[in-house]
């Protein structure tokens, strides 16, 4: 038993090393701004309200945290999020298989992707407002909207991709269509999935912090806006940084599941030669 | 028969065209009960056609496939196939590719179990279940294949050139392997392969086909397994097929412009 913690720790040297650069890289970044805001609040080069120290920006985060309000502020962005990327990814997943699977429905769908596509999904949120009214719906929807069009190609993509013989020798094995469905063209797929899920996942944010700067009462995109109608330079950085953490803590999430998926994936530039 | 094969034609080209080629133009084949055939022939003859056929992948323009006397209509799980490319499922390990048939086919979990293992035994990758085909050598891979396509208990097996991609020395291996098997399980086989030396090695009888979509003739080959290469019997047989292949290149190549224009 010990032996084997020994080698779990042993192991651990290697990545490690390297992570020591990274920190030291950002350690640095910090030093230097509020270096910079404190030697700005002393010499004014430009006014310092605008840019105030990290210090300055935990410290807002605290009187935040005593309130208790910034707890809201971010389970209520983390929930928005899930629901919306959630929903997002379900339906383009059920439609993509849908259309990737149909030579006609792909030929009915192509056109119409191509129309609404080249839309930034941000120009139709007053028309979602209007649609849907100013509760949590549209905000929802908008993002699920956002996250669907990039899921979507990918998931089309991979299941038209599907290897046919893996097809072929699932029929020869006696497998129904339903089967063939779950274990062959969903299981393929799934790795195309991901990487559309991947990329949604920035829009679903950009959605996220647009959908709350107009028309909510709560959320990280509303705590910036706020914040600058009362001109609190501090918050705006702090929900910024903390969109920037829920951002990276759903992505670090996304990569778990990926790791556990796709275990039997093996490949790519890094394994093509040991080093 | 278990397979009977009658009458089969079968074009790539459109019912529409003026004048379509046709990649098998009156086959007519039988295996009975337990046998190895071998489709033997060039590259384009269309032997791996035939075997599509059989497992139901493509239809024939004409004539029928019988399998115990029911005819084709798509793929089955009677009709076992063992690819050149293995066709394992990547996301699946070992045992997962082997279960596969008994579990979508509804075998209770228990007996698909007992019977996955013993099939791995056979093939002998045994202590290898849980590892996924990307880490295996070309050889295991086709175990694999082999494993999965009996765990069904198929009434025919269909092999298309399932050594192909292999090595000569794992191929060498195989062969014996794939007879050993053979030899214990006795599925009836049908073969495809442009190899002389290994269809004589293992068939009990060899259809040669050619060029033009027709069999050339059909050779049992009468030797006792397992069988040495380089006996003068063996090599006799291996010169007579060359004989018969070397005559078909050179006739059909006479007759491909003839060939394109009918029907």
């Amino acid at each position: 038993m010990q032996d084997v913690a020994q080698l779990g720790r042993l192991r651990r040297v290697g990545p490690a090393a390297v992570d020591y650069t990274r920190w030291v890289t950002i350690a640095t970044f910090f030093l230097a701004w509020q270096l910079l805001a404190a030697y700005n609040a002393v010499h004014q080069v430009f006014n310092p309200v605008f840019l105030p120290s990290p210090t300055m920006v935990l410290r807002a985060g605290r009187d935040l945290l005593g309130t208790g309000v910034l707890y809201l502020h971010i389970l209520q962005s983390a929930w928005r999020l899930l629901i919306g990327f959630s929903l997002g990814t379900s339906v383009a997943v059920v439609v993509g298989i849908l259309v990737g699977r149909s030579r006609r429905l792909e030929s009915i769908a192509a056109p119409l992707l191509d129309l609404v596509g080249p839309i930034p999904p941000f120009a139709l949120l007053p028309i979602f407002i209007i649609w849907f009214g100013v509760g949590e719906l549209p905000k929802l929807v908008f993002i699920a909207y956002a996250t669907f069009l990039p899921v979507l190609a990918y998931t089309v993509d991979g299941v038209k991709s599907v290897n046919p013989l893996l097809i072929r020798s699932a029929y020869s094995l006696g497998a129904s269509e339903m089967q063939i469905f779950r274990r062959v063209v969903l299981k393929s797929a799934l790795p195309n999935i991901f990487v559309g899920m991947r990329v949604s996942l920035a829009l679903s944010f950009s959605a996220l912090v647009v959908a709350e700067m107009i028309g909510a009462d709560a959320g990280l995109g509303y705590l910036i806006i706020d914040s600058r109608n009362f001109f609190r330079m501090a918050n705006m950085f702090l929900a910024a940084s903390l969109i920037g953490v829920e951002y990276t803590l759903f992505s670090l999430l996304l990569g778990r599941v990926e790791a556990r998926l796709f275990r039997w994936r093996k490949g790519g530039y890094a394994h093509a030669l040991e080093r | 028969m278990k397979l009977a094969i009658e009458d089969v034609y079968k074009s790539f080209d459109p019912f529409t065209a003026s004048s379509r080629r046709f990649v098998l133009r009156g086959v007519t084949l039988q295996a009975a009960q337990g046998e190895f055939l071998s489709l033997l022939g060039h590259s384009g003859c269309g032997k791996s056609t035939l075997l599509n056929l059989v497992a139901g992948y493509i239809k024939p323009d004409r004539g029928r496939i019988l399998i115990d006397g029911t005819t084709v209509e798509g793929p089955g799980a009677d009709r076992g196939v063992v690819f050149q490319e293995y066709a394992l499922f990547p996301w699946y390990t070992v045992h997962e590719n082997i279960a596969f048939g008994p579990q979508v086919r509804g075998v209770p979990a228990g007996t698909a179990q007992e019977m996955t293992q013993r099939y791995i035994a056979l093939v002998g990758l045994t202590g290898f279940e849980h590892v996924y085909p990307d880490a295996l050598s070309g050889g295991m891979k086709q175990r694999v294949g082999i494993a999965r396509a009996l765990a069904n208990e198929p009434t025919v097996l269909l092999m298309d050139e399932p050594f192909g991609a292999l090595d000569a020395l794992t191929r060498e291996a195989m062969r014996q392997e794939l007879l050993r098997i053979w030899l214990q399980v006795r599925p009836t086989v049908v073969f495809v392969t442009h190899s002389i030396p290994e269809a004589v090695a293992l068939s009990d009888r060899i259809a040669v086909m050619n060029l033009r979509g027709t069999l050339e003739g059909i050779i049992p080959v009468d030797l006792p397994r397992p069988r040495d290469s380089h006996a003068a019997q063996f090599l006799e047989y291996v010169k007579a097929l060359e004989q018969m292949l070397m005559v078909d290149r050179k006739s059909s190549v006479r007759r491909e412009p003839a060939a394109l224009s009918e029907e």
